[in-house]
């Protein structure tokens, strides 16, 4: 027991003067920067969660659908070890972007529309769900009946997740798309000597 | 006219005397659930009632005697007594008879039933006699024990000296405990056999032998000074009726099953009796016969998941381990059985279990037999080492030599606790792949072999088998090169007359160990295999996993080959090593994973609150 303590003890310790390390580097580096955090650091952030995301639904959902039989072996071994990294890869992200999205800007300060917003909510509420689900089941809270309800419930949190994060990354997709074609079309109106109508 | 109405009211007269006739036929039964009384007259085989005082005695027989009440042919159809009708369903493989012969090396797994990777007793020349004579000490009579009439009066045979060994009803269900099973097969020994239940009875003794009797020998004429066994009875138990009280039990008890049942763990480090209590129901005050039940077809219910019905209904699958504990979805015949709780079985929560391993485990994985050691245990068991009978010079090295538990999966492809024998016997190859064993006697006789106690437990050495090997080689008589298989090994001579030793293949289906499911002693929920965490079993040097099974056999001088019990169950063994190093950092993977969700938790808070106060800002209509 002990030396359980003492290891996760070390571990901690070392990730808080790495975390503490990384805080300090960022604090210096913000003077001469702008407020909102960075969109490119953010986006490449996110793309990880989706394809950790993408890996956990292919070890799980993979071997049910195509082999018709529950997760053993090697890809339950993938599965659990990308499942820990994925859920403070997922946090990380609630962190960088929550602030954005609550004020109805996505990274790069654009605006977001309302659909974007509920997916991102959902994208980031639905990590604890299926995080708890299965963390949970790796306790002895549950018996017998109360490890399949938590079987089920991972299983569906996590289907939803990936719904989630499909629907957000296509609607980051088209935005993004049609956020290039208005600009692309103002700049020809430029040229065409037409002016942009003016604000109402 | 006359004559049709006289032979009318004739036949018809006859139907009404004879109805109370018919009505009267059929065992005698209380339908009471009290337990009967058995104070009743004995009859011999000829159906004449056993007069105590009588000289000379007959033996009485359980095939009249019992046959008032009990339908003895019915009986005669029970599990324990058919091992020799082709017709009945073999069911899962169990604990086969042994052929031992420790001066030639020969450990071989008998079976009439055609379970896989045990053989024929004929394939060694056994006749039914040699069967009956090598392992009735522990046959319930019955059976091979009983053949047909034209066996039984062959005079070229012994049967009609020794008589036919009938079902030894006290056998089981004496509750009295002065029934003597070991006596009986004292009795089998001389060949007695038609007197073996009179003289395992606690009110009988027989003198005499019937194997110092000539094979010509008849009862009726017998040749001058050939004197039959003599039968004793005890006066004094019997009433002036000549009335015998015999204390029976439906429900028999536990120690009658023992006397053929015993496993016992014959590892040097083993713990002493005293310091177990053996099987956690028959601690808590059961009996085996509350679970391994039967009608008076006697067809027990050997309790394991999909054991044929053999006409007694799905209720078949309620007696099991998860049917009585968990409950089934089978559909028996009372709804409320299908719920589990018999007896009042507790219904286990295996709290932080995944469901997996209910599907991939049998319930005796975690539950029965010894807790696995880095090497299984060598155990006697009674039908094998013919325990329950006094023996001196017992020891751990007595063949043959049996593993336990090995972790196995079965055809179903579920994980259980297994015995495991490696066989060891000489044959001959032919040209064509086929395989001809050869009897021990044959062996012994052609190598000059003696069959003494010393040599018992004392294994081959190679130069023996070398030996040997060329003996056999250089009968001309014989056609096929001779082998001797022993510890997973195949022993031939080379040209050079040299001894080549050759792993088995897993092509060579007829050289496999035999294993058979093991399901006692059960353990107690607390003394289970994951009842101190999951590194019970997932841990880098789990002898669950990467136990090892050496190829045991009666070989000197060479280490055996050894099989990790992952092999057995069809684990990769890397990914094992993998799975079980992970769970060294599965706790602080779980500590962090939690503060990962309170961190979630304190992120969806600090925004979910404020949109909860606007919420209730525009219900209570302020902006």
């Amino acid at each position: 027991m002990f030396s359980r303590i003492a290891l996760a003890a070390f571990v901690l310790t070392a990730l808080l003067i790495a975390v503490h390390l990384v805080l300090t580097r960022i604090r210096g580096a913000r003077e001469d920067r702008p407020v909102v955090p960075s969109g490119g650091y953010s986006l490449l952030l996110y793309l990880v969660v989706l394809m950790v995301g993408s890996a956990l639904a292919v070890t799980g959902f993979g071997t049910a659908a195509l082999q018709g039989q529950v997760m053993t072996g090697f890809p339950l071994m993938i599965h659990v070890s990308l499942g820990a990294g994925w859920l403070w890869l997922l946090l990380a992200l609630a962190l960088a972007w929550a602030e954005q999205v609550a004020r109805g800007r996505d990274p790069f300060d654009r605006p977001l529309r309302l659909e974007q917003r509920v997916m991102f909510w959902l994208l980031v509420g639905l990590g604890p769900w299926v995080g708890l689900t299965a963390l949970a089941a790796m306790t002895t809270w549950a018996d017998t009946a109360g490890q399949h309800l938590l079987y089920e419930l991972h299983r569906y949190g996590g289907l939803a997740w990936v719904v989630v994060a499909a629907c957000h990354f296509y609607l980051m997709l088209v935005d993004g798309r049609s956020r290039r074609l208005q600009a692309r079309c103002v700049s020809t109106d430029d040229r065409n000597g037409m002016a942009a109508p003016p604000a109402p | 006219m006359n004559r049709c109405l006289a032979m009318l009211a004739l036949v018809l007269s006859a139907l009404v005397w004879s109805a109370p006739a018919f009505a009267a036929e059929g065992p005698l039964q209380t339908g009471s659930r009290a337990r009967y009384s058995h104070r009743i007259n004995l009859y011999d085989a000829d159906n004449t009632i056993i007069d105590p005082a009588e000289r000379p005695a007959q033996p009485w027989a359980t095939s009249t005697s019992c046959a008032k009440c009990h339908s003895v042919g019915v009986i005669a159809g029970g599990w324990h007594f058919n091992a020799v009708d082709e017709s009945v369903d073999p069911g899962r493989p169990g604990e086969p008879w042994m052929l031992v012969d420790a001066a030639t090396g020969t450990q071989v797994p008998l079976s009439q039933r055609d379970w896989p990777g045990t053989r024929r007793p004929e394939e060694f020349g056994l006749t039914p006699w040699d069967f009956v004579m090598r392992f009735g000490r522990h046959l319930p009579g019955g059976g091979v024990g009983t053949p047909p009439a034209e066996v039984m009066n062959d005079f070229s045979t012994r049967w009609g000296v020794a008589g036919p060994l009938e079902i030894d009803c006290l056998l089981c269900h004496d509750a009295e405990g002065r029934h003597d099973p070991a006596e009986r097969g004292r009795q089998i020994e001389v060949e007695n056999f038609r007197w073996a239940v009179t003289a395992a009875s606690p009110f009988a003794l027989v003198r005499g032998e019937a194997s110092r009797l000539p094979d010509h020998y008849d009862p009726m004429m017998p040749p001058a000074g050939a004197v039959p066994p003599q039968v004793l009875y005890d006066e004094g138990r019997f009433d002036a009726d000549d009335r015998v009280y015999l204390d029976l039990a439906r429900r028999v008890p536990a120690d009658r099953c023992y006397f053929c049942h015993t496993t016992s763990e014959t590892t040097p480090a083993a713990a002493e009796r005293w310091q177990h209590e053996g099987d956690v129901h028959i601690a808590a005050g059961m009996s085996c016969a509350d679970c391994h039940r039967h009608g008076i077809d006697h067809q027990v219910v050997r309790g394991y998941e999909g054991e044929p019905e053999r006409g007694r209904g799905s209720v078949v699958q309620t007696l099991t381990c998860r049917g009585c504990h968990l409950g089934t979805d089978e559909d028996p015949t009372s709804q409320a059985v299908a719920l589990g709780g018999r007896l009042g079985a507790p219904r286990p929560l295996h709290r932080g279990l995944p469901p997996i391993h209910l599907e991939k485990l049998s319930c005796t994985a975690c539950h029965s037999g010894g807790w696995p050691g880095e090497q299984p245990r060598m155990v006697q068991t009674s039908l094998a080492h013919g325990l329950g009978i006094a023996e001196r010079g017992r020891h751990e090295q007595m063949l043959p030599l049996i593993q336990s538990p090995v972790f196995i999966r079965d055809a179903g492809g579920v994980i259980a606790p297994h015995k495991l024998v490696w066989p060891a016997f000489w044959g001959r190859r032919g040209e064509d792949g086929g395989l001809e064993p050869l009897a021990p006697e044959a062996v012994r006789r052609a190598a000059r072999l003696r069959e003494v106690e010393a040599v018992q437990g004392k294994p081959l050495e190679l130069a023996e088998i070398t030996r040997i090997l060329g003996v056999l080689a250089a009968d001309s008589r014989a056609s096929g090169t001779p082998f001797y298989l022993a510890g997973g090994m195949v022993h031939e001579l080379d040209e050079a007359g040299e001894l080549r030793r050759t792993a088995i293949t897993p092509e060579q289906a007829e050289f496999q160990p035999y294993a058979w499911p093991l399901a006692h002693d059960v353990r107690p929920a607390a003394q289970s295999l994951g009842a101190r965490g999951c590194t019970d079993c997932h841990a880098s040097d789990s002898n669950f996993i990467f136990g090892q099974v050496a190829a045991l056999g009666p070989v000197a001088e060479v280490e055996p080959p050894t099989v990790a019990m992952h092999e057995w169950m069809g684990l990769d063994g890397d990914l094992q090593q993998f799975w079980g190093m992970a769970f060294i950092f599965r706790p602080v993977g779980k500590l962090f994973g939690f503060i990962a969700l309170g961190l979630f938790g304190l992120v969806l808070l600090a925004y979910a609150l404020p949109g909860v106060r606007r919420l209730t800002g525009m219900v209570g209509g302020v902006r």
